[in-house]
């Protein structure tokens, strides 16, 4: 590793929000540092904004032990996952009409700012295989967190088949 | 898509455990990982994500008069909230001191600009990219 990004933060990045980022990063390294622990907390839509492709190193190199997140969060990184091919992107969403949304809306296109996540391929293709590990508990009489329903579906290997992106760039994908 | 197949009775209502049983598995796994260390608390934007964890240490010492637990080893938040109008996720660090989440001594940082730019940017950094 030839450390570019960071000699480059740290050359650039010295006064104001910058000087934080730098000063927050180091603490956070000495907190490691001295053998304790971290928890990550995750709003908005970072899943969609592709935060995996360096959260999942975070996990892999045990930078975070523990992780709180919405449930918008933990299905979007799902989403990606597995129909990330379907995206679309609209970088002029400042300009759309109510008539431009409507028509996002009837090609099942629901839109994050600039990112569009396909009806069909994101909710529609996890939803029998959600449902599956939903019925397998409810018929066994077990109870599940909804994470962990989610690794459940994972971990049995049936979304293998949808994968769209390097499953190690997915922070809910163990690999 | 939970609540749909609840109404269509594909499934029953209880199979899923609710906010109450995150916050008591929380409670435990606090108090199992705070015995010889403590927990930071690295918060990407705001909202109930970060504000439902954080309340873990008033819950154990306020409500459950728990000693010796100790407090959030470390706080950063990355946010472009602004706490004048009130918000929670605007609070700043220091204002979480008040309410026995962080200690004087936290080391405690804000970042107020965009989570999308500065968390890939902390990540690179802190693994040494």
């Amino acid at each position: 590793m030839n450390k570019e990004i960071t000699n480059f933060i740290e050359k650039h990045f010295k006064h104001f929000n910058a000087a934080a980022l730098v000063d927050a990063s180091k603490a956070y390294n000495e907190h490691l540092e001295k053998g304790n622990k971290m928890m990550i907390t995750l709003a908005g839509a970072m899943s969609t904004a592709e935060l995996g492709k360096s959260l999942a190193e975070m996990i892999r190199q045990d930078k975070v032990q523990i992780i709180s997140t919405t449930g918008a969060n933990l299905e979007e990184d799902i989403f990606n996952l597995v129909a990330h091919d379907f995206y679309e992107r609209v970088p002029n969403y400042r300009d759309l009409s109510p008539q431009d949304e409507l028509e996002l809306l009837n090609k099942g296109m629901n839109r994050v700012t600039d990112t569009c996540i396909p009806e069909e391929e994101a909710f529609r293709r996890l939803e029998k295989h959600i449902l599956h590990v939903w019925k397998e508990a409810d018929r066994k009489g077990e109870r599940y967190f909804p994470h962990e329903f989610m690794y459940q579906m994972i971990r049995s290997g049936v979304l293998e088949q949808y994968y769209q992106i390097d499953p190690k760039d997915s922070w809910m994908v163990l690999t | 898509m939970d609540g749909a197949h609840v109404i269509e009775k594909d499934i029953n209502v209880g199979i899923l455990k609710v906010g109450i049983e995150y916050m008591t598995f929380l409670a435990d796994w606090y108090t199992d990982n705070t015995k010889d260390c403590t927990i930071g608390f690295f918060q990407i934007g705001g909202g109930i994500a970060g504000d439902f964890p954080i309340c873990v240490v008033p819950m154990l010492h306020q409500d459950l008069q728990r000693h010796g637990v100790p407090f959030w080893g470390y706080f950063c938040q990355i946010s472009d909230s602004t706490t004048s109008y009130g918000s929670y996720s605007g609070a700043v660090p220091n204002e979480k001191i008040t309410w026995g989440k962080l200690y004087t001594d936290t080391p405690r940082f804000i970042v107020e600009s965009d989570a999308t730019i500065v968390a890939p940017l902390m990540f690179a950094y802190i693994l040494g990219w």
